[in-house]
Formats: C-alpha cells, sequence, structure tokens
C-alpha cells in the first residue's frame, strides 16, 4: 500500500518536474501569482512548450479553443474567420510561448493575442471591402435573416447588430459575458479605465436589447 | 428577479451552441508555425535584394547614359581661311546662341561646322 503510493507520488514529482515552471531566477512572487490566479498549468505547458514538448500544444488547444471559438465567431459572424482566428492565435502563442511570464491570468495573456488578431483582421476586412459593397452584404444579410424561417433566426438578427457595433464595446461586452471576466480585468486588457468598460458594455447591451424588445414585439423570439 | 430579455442576450452572446468545426492539433500548429517562418524569412531577404537590385540598376543606368552620346571632338581644327557669306555667318551666329544659351558643347555638329563654328569664335569683332 505505502509502496504503490510512493511510486505513485513519485510519477507526479516527475510529472511536475518535467513540466517545471522556471520562476527561480525571477522570484517566487510571480510564479506563485500564477498559482493563485488558478492557471498554474497553462504556464506550466508554456514553459515546456518553449522547451520543445510540442505536444503540451494539445492541452492549450484543447482547453482554449472552444472559448476563443465563440469570442471570434460573435465578434465577426463568420464559422471560417473564427476558425481562422483561433488557429491563429495558437500559432501566435507557440511562438510567443518563451517570452510568456506569469505576471497576469494566462487568459488575459492569450485574450490579448486573440483581440489583437482580431483588429487586425476587422482592419484589413475594412481595407479590402468597399462601402457599397459592404451596405449591399448588409441589406442582404438583413434580407436573408428576415426571410428565413429558422428557430435561430433571432440569433441572426442579434449577430449583425453585434457584427456592427464598435469593436471595443463588442469586445468588452464579450469579455464580460462569456469569460465573466471583472471590469477590471477587461479595463487592464483594453488599456482603458473601469468606468470606460462599464460605459461600453452597457452601450452595447442596450444595443442589442432594443434590437431584441423589437423582435419580441414582432412575436420572433 | 432578472429580466428575461438580459437572460436572452446572455444566451446568445455566451454561445455555447457555437462548436469548433474539426479540431487543431499541436503538430498542425507547428507546421503552419513552422511555414510562416519561412514566409517571414523570405519576406525579410526580399526587399533588401529588392531594393540592392534596383539601386544597381539606377547607378548603371545613370553611369551608361553619358556613353552613350557621342564624345565631344577632342580637337577643332581652325580653318580662319574660309571665306563666309551672310547666310553662313547667320546659321553659326544661330548656332553660337543656342550652345551659349543651354550651356553645353554641341557634340552632334559634322565637321565642316565645327570648322565653322571654330573659325567664327576665332574671328575678332
Amino acid at each position: 500500500m505505502d509502496d504503490g503510493r510512493s511510486v505513485l507520488l513519485s510519477m507526479q514529482y516527475t510529472a511536475t518536474n518535467v513540466l517545471s515552471f522556471p520562476v527561480k531566477a525571477e522570484g517566487s512572487k510571480k510564479g506563485n501569482l500564477s498559482v493563485l490566479l488558478g492557471e498554474s498549468e497553462e504556464a506550466e505547458w508554456l514553459n515546456a512548450l518553449a522547451n520543445g514538448e510540442i505536444h503540451t500544444m494539445d492541452f492549450l488547444v484543447e482547453k482554449w479553443q472552444d472559448s476563443l471559438y465563440r469570442f471570434f465567431y460573435r465578434s465577426l459572424g463568420n464559422h471560417a474567420d473564427a476558425q481562422d482566428l483561433t488557429q491563429k492565435t495558437f500559432i501566435r502563442t507557440f511562438k510567443a510561448a518563451s517570452r510568456y511570464r506569469p505576471t497576469a491570468k494566462f487568459s488575459s495573456w492569450l485574450f490579448t493575442i486573440a483581440r489583437n488578431l482580431l483588429i487586425d483582421e476587422i482592419k484589413r476586412k475594412q481595407k479590402s471591402q468597399t462601402l457599397e459593397f459592404q451596405e449591399e452584404k448588409n441589406c442582404m444579410n438583413l434580407e436573408s435573416s428576415v426571410e428565413k424561417s429558422s428557430i435561430d433566426e433571432w440569433k441572426e438578427i442579434l449577430q449583425l447588430v453585434l457584427s456592427e457595433m464598435p469593436e471595443n464595446q463588442r469586445s468588452a461586452l464579450l469579455l464580460r459575458v462569456q469569460k465573466e471576466w471583472s471590469y477590471l480585468e477587461i479595463a487592464n486588457l483594453m488599456g482603458v479605465n473601469e468606468s470606460v468598460i462599464k460605459t461600453w458594455i452597457h452601450r452595447a447591451r442596450q444595443k442589442l436589447k432594443t434590437k431584441l424588445e423589437v423582435l419580441k414585439k414582432k412575436g420572433e423570439i | 428577479m432578472r429580466d428575461p430579455l438580459d437572460e436572452k442576450l446572455d444566451e446568445f452572446l455566451r454561445a455555447d451552441d457555437i462548436q469548433v468545426k474539426g479540431s487543431l492539433s499541436a503538430s498542425v500548429i507547428n507546421e503552419v508555425s513552422k511555414q510562416s517562418k519561412v514566409n517571414g524569412r523570405s519576406k525579410y531577404y526580399f526587399w533588401p535584394t529588392t531594393l540592392a537590385a534596383a539601386a544597381c540598376l539606377l547607378f548603371l543606368l545613370f553611369n551608361e547614359q553619358p556613353s552613350q552620346q557621342p564624345s565631344p571632338p577632342k580637337s577643332v581644327v581652325l580653318s580662319s581661311t574660309l571665306n563666309l557669306d551672310h547666310e553662313e555667318q547667320v546659321l553659326l551666329e544661330d548656332i553660337m546662341f543656342f550652345s551659349h544659351d543651354f550651356g553645353e558643347p554641341i557634340f552632334l555638329l559634322d565637321d565642316q561646322t565645327l570648322d565653322l563654328f571654330a573659325m567664327l569664335q576665332s574671328t575678332p569683332e
């Protein structure tokens, strides 16, 4: 019994050593912060990744791909773009693994990468699409949304409203609802005051709620 | 109690029903990452090479142009004995004026004209 336990402990110890996090030189404060924030395993995975243990990327993907995908999907309203940006986020994470320091939550770091990619994508799309084409596309989307007798029709209409609002309002709202981050965490990620974040989220919610009320009156939800 | 519309809105925003189509794997990410590294490197070398090539071409172009023009005569034979009529004199004066006005030596004159030109220049006013 004792032998069995010691073997198990020894295995755990070995696994921890393999994925150990180099916080000795940096001081224990930084290392402990990540543990306190409850995302220590990501820090360990990134460290292992930086040391060439590529398979640890699978753990990161498994844990975070749905969150990222939903964030991108609600931001852009497109499966292909969401898939593409999710992959790009992991590639950038993979490349930057050695530079990660556990001074903040891993998820903050990851979603900072994600948001930067999202902003780049929005800029790229704005450059490539003419205004007329965009208007035409929006009209088509609205028509198809209205005409389509789908059970998720209201979701499509809300998606359109969401896609059209400013990126900062939308991202703040999504991080608040999807990730359940505090206003302060969102403020830190977006580099503005907490009160600004509250305003952005309020405005974004109001826009969506107004649309939702109209749909409810029409009996579409 | 929370507004049902807020509940509905959160349900939409959370998008729990949205699933990733297909799954990413570490090997795929590693492979794509390597490819993007290679592409990045080729971009990095592409521009300096292009700029260097363009600079060489410009250098060659500006150095080649003067040599394509006929070289100026190294000597002008003075033919002071030549008699000029009025028309010839006017022509030569025009040539002189043109030459002087643009500050450039005239290279495309035939030998006879050059003789006339030289003679006129040497004629005391």
